[in-house]
Parts: structure tokens; C-alpha cells; sequence
């Protein structure tokens, strides 16, 4: 029995999954960013004060 | 990080000393400037208030006896206190007072956490701190019993209301001189940790289960991974827990049960079957991911040239992401996964546009965030492979003998 030929990708397709993991890789990049300005805060431990008076 | 150094040019080998010496830099610099200053920051927090430490000690649970500018109230106290929450370690700050109908509490502080952001803001928004106040100091303060935890954010919500009630308990007893009548904490171990129990063992045979319903056990799995792990606990492993492990973020096991089951299975199947069981069939991220990409039926390749180049993608991205968490002793300042974010749709930034990024590539190529982004799927598979190493360095494999005629 033939063997089925692999069916080839073509060029867009190959340029659209290069741009989404592109895009993510980005992203996450950004996500960094974001992150080391929480790092260089002058007290980076203090991230969240949540006070509850009572009503 | 398992790399071949066989196989590695000897910059490579250069980087990668660099890159690992960083690393240790950043581990060692970040314990050292970890020490924050909560008898500072609890004052700040009541500026109205006279605050004087009660206790002698320099270290955590801290009581203080506090006082109106006004009217002193001697039946004021507040308490600093630690806790364990599932991404590390918490502190706490309760402030009760002695009323006509007894002790009630007045303010919960949360002066530092180790949490995802997502998490946090869940437990905000669905009010979690908000059935604290005005409650009792000898209430039992038990999830389940007096206190809703947060879907979602479970283990968060566990971690938050253990140090509460520590801190309130420890006040009422020392210092408003109030007997213990509460019910003293036990294991929490719920339904949730059980289910979680089961979900692993069908995990493990599903490894090796090979039968006519194989297909349908496999999507039983993954539903179930996906209600329990994802939408109801929340507890997805991601590279801020691999982390936290390393900086000693590890809770107590009567606390947080699920933690224990969860990193138990996780790398038992790493180190006993030798199978990465954790991203086959208990990540619910990857059974989102597997379903868009099933409902799209898209199969867009990746070019090869950049195949071949994930693993660098995955482990620069790794290595900035840890040294993040290892300078900022917060595990969720490096985790850059959307698991959190995905199953809470709680999100800070950014993190926003990485969900949806990772969701329409998988959308379009299949395995997508796992094969290119996923640092947990690349450690544990490097695990895999480390244990087959060991496992062919001490058991070497005899050759097959070469086939003869008689064979046949």
C-alpha cells in the first residue's frame, strides 16, 4: 500500500504561527518588564495592604 | 537545568555557568534583602492607635496592646502573625476589641503574601476579608464551618483564614484574657484533596490503561482535571510553585493537604514511572488547550528551524522568570503562565493579553503554550529524561544479540 505523502504547510501558514508565538513571546517579555518594576519598588515584599473595617 | 554538556560548544557551556551563577547571586541577594518590617508596617497601618508591643521576642506571632489617642481602651490588642498560603509564606495583622458584646475584630491587615496577584484580587472582589469583620475572637474562624472560601482560590482562602485565626486566637488568650472555647483547628482535609487523590491514581492508570474505552477514561480525566484542578481549587502547578520549593516555600502539611497531593503526584510519576502524568492528564490549562484546538481542528505547524530553538525559548524565559522570583522572594512575580489568571479571570496588566495570546495559538497550532512556553512541561520532562539517564547508568541495558537465521 502507498504511503500517504505528508501533506506540506504553506508559506502564510508557516508566517502565522511564527506570529503568534512571536506576539506571546512578546507578551510575556512585557510580563517581565512589568514584574521588574514591582522588583525595583523601594519595598517590593509590601505588595498588597488590604484593610477591612468593620462596618 | 538537565542540559547535555556533551553536546554543548564551549561558550555554550560558558553561558550556561554564567546564567546558573546569576541565578544563585540573585537567590542569595534576594534572602538577604527579604526582611521586611512589620512592627513598622502594622503601626502605619493604625495611625490613630497607640501602639505598644506586648511580647519581648523580636520575631513572628507579635501582640501589641493598643490605645485611642482619646479615649484609652485598654481591651484593644493587636497581633502580627505568619501563615502559609499556597504560594509561600503570608503575614497577617488582626485588631480586636473588648466590647459591651464582647471581643469583636476590627481590622484584618494583609501585610505580605506570596500569592498570586490573581489570587488576591479574587478573594477581594468575592469579599473574603469582609466575613471577618465584627466576627467574635472565639469564633472557630474554620472554612466550612464559619468562614466561605473563595472558588477558585481555595488554598488561598485556607492559607488567609489559618494565620487570621491564629493571629485572633493567640490576642484573645494572651491578652484579652479570654478562654479557648473555639473548636481547635484539625487536619483540613476536605473532599477536594480526596477527589485530587483519586484524579492522580486515574492519572496513573490511565499511563499504562490500554482498552476499548481507553478514549473516554482519558476524557474523564481531563473533565475532571479541568472542574477540580482548574475551575473549583485552582491549583495549577507553574513555575513560581517549582520555585517557591526551592526557596523553602513549602506549607505544612496538615494546612494544605492539597499542596502535598498535588507535588506528590506531580513528581512521583516523574520519579517512580517515569512519565510526566501531571501535563498528560491532570493540567486543565492543556485540556483548554487540547479542546480549542480539537473545536478549530487547525494543525498549523511550527518552522523547524524554530522548533528546534523552543527549548533555548523556554529555558531564557525560565531563567529571567527565576531570577525575578529569586530577587523578589515572590514566586508569582516570574510566573508569566496564564493558569492563574485563566480559571479565576483575575489578572494584573499585562497578563490580561498573555491568556488570550496562548488561547488563540493554541486555537491554531496544536500545543501551542506547551511544546513552546510552558516552563513546568519542560522541567518535568527534563525530569523524565535525567531518570532515564540515571536509570540506563545504573541498570545498563544488555545489547540485543545480533539476529541469526535459527531466530527466524
Amino acid at each position: 500500500m502507498a504511503r500517504k505523502k505528508k501533506k506540506l504547510q504553506k508559506p502564510w501558514q508557516y508566517q502565522l504561527s511564527f506570529a503568534l508565538v512571536g506576539l506571546t513571546g512578546l507578551l510575556v517579555i512585557g510580563f517581565f518588564v512589568q514584574s521588574s518594576k514591582t522588583v525595583r519598588e523601594a519595598e517590593p515584599i509590601h505588595i498588597a495592604v488590604e484593610r477591612v473595617k468593620a462596618d | 537545568m538537565m542540559v547535555n554538556l556533551q553536546k554543548l560548544l564551549p561558550w555554550e557551556r560558558f553561558v550556561q555557568a554564567i546564567a546558573f551563577t546569576l541565578l544563585v547571586v540573585a537567590f542569595v541577594l534576594g534572602q538577604i534583602a527579604a526582611k521586611p518590617d512589620y512592627d513598622a508596617m502594622f503601626r502605619a497601618q493604625l495611625p490613630n492607635l497607640d501602639v505598644v508591643r506586648s511580647d519581648k521576642n523580636s520575631s513572628l506571632p507579635a501582640i501589641y496592646r493598643l490605645a485611642d489617642d482619646a479615649s484609652e481602651s485598654p481591651g484593644a490588642v493587636g497581633v502580627v502573625a505568619p501563615g502559609s498560603g499556597y504560594g509561600g509564606p503570608l503575614v497577617v495583622a488582626v485588631h480586636a476589641v473588648r466590647t459591651e458584646e464582647g471581643a469583636k475584630i476590627q481590622d484584618v491587615i494583609v501585610l505580605d503574601h506570596k500569592e498570586s496577584p490573581a489570587f488576591l484580587d479574587r478573594l477581594q472582589n468575592k469579599r473574603f476579608f469582609k466575613q471577618f469583620a465584627n466576627m467574635d475572637v472565639s469564633s472557630d474562624f474554620l472554612i466550612g464551618s464559619d468562614i466561605d472560601a473563595v472558588s477558585g482560590a481555595t488554598v488561598s482562602s485556607i492559607g488567609f483564614a489559618t494565620a487570621i485565626r491564629d493571629a485572633v486566637h493567640l490576642g484573645a488568650t494572651e491578652h484579652l484574657g479570654i478562654l479557648a472555647t473555639w473548636q481547635q483547628s484539625s487536619w483540613n482535609f476536605g473532599a477536594q484533596d480526596v477527589l485530587l487523590i483519586v484524579l492522580f491514581a486515574a492519572a496513573y492508570g490511565a499511563a499504562y490503561y490500554r482498552g476499548k474505552y481507553t478514549k473516554y477514561y482519558r476524557w474523564g480525566i481531563a473533565a475532571s482535571a479541568l472542574i477540580l484542578v482548574g475551575f473549583y481549587t485552582n491549583s495549577s502547578v507553574s513555575l513560581g510553585n517549582l520555585a517557591g520549593i526551592v526557596m523553602g516555600y513549602v506549607p505544612p502539611l496538615k494546612q494544605h493537604p492539597m499542596w502535598w497531593i498535588m507535588m506528590i503526584g506531580v513528581f512521583g510519576s516523574v520519579i517512580v514511572l517515569g512519565r510526566n502524568v501531571y501535563c498528560q492528564y491532570i493540567c486543565p490549562f492543556k485540556v483548554v488547550t487540547d479542546l480549542l484546538s480539537s473545536i478549530s481542528g487547525i494543525r498549523l505547524k511550527i518552522r523547524p528551524s524554530l522548533q528546534r530553538k523552543a527549548r533555548l525559548l523556554i529555558l531564557t524565559m525560565s531563567w529571567v522568570g527565576l531570577m525575578l522570583i529569586f530577587l523578589s522572594t515572590h514566586p508569582a512575580l516570574g510566573s508569566y503562565e496564564p493558569f492563574a489568571m485563566m480559571f479565576s479571570l483575575e489578572g494584573i496588566g499585562i497578563q490580561w493579553y498573555i491568556l488570550p495570546a496562548a488561547l488563540i495559538g493554541s486555537f491554531f497550532v496544536p500545543s501551542f503554550w506547551c511544546r513552546l512556553f510552558c516552563p513546568v512541561g519542560f522541567y518535568l520532562n527534563e525530569g523524565v529524561r535525567a531518570r532515564r539517564s540515571l536509570r540506563d547508568f545504573l541498570f545498563p541495558r544488555k545489547p540485543k544479540p545480533p539476529r541469526t537465521g535459527a531466530d527466524e
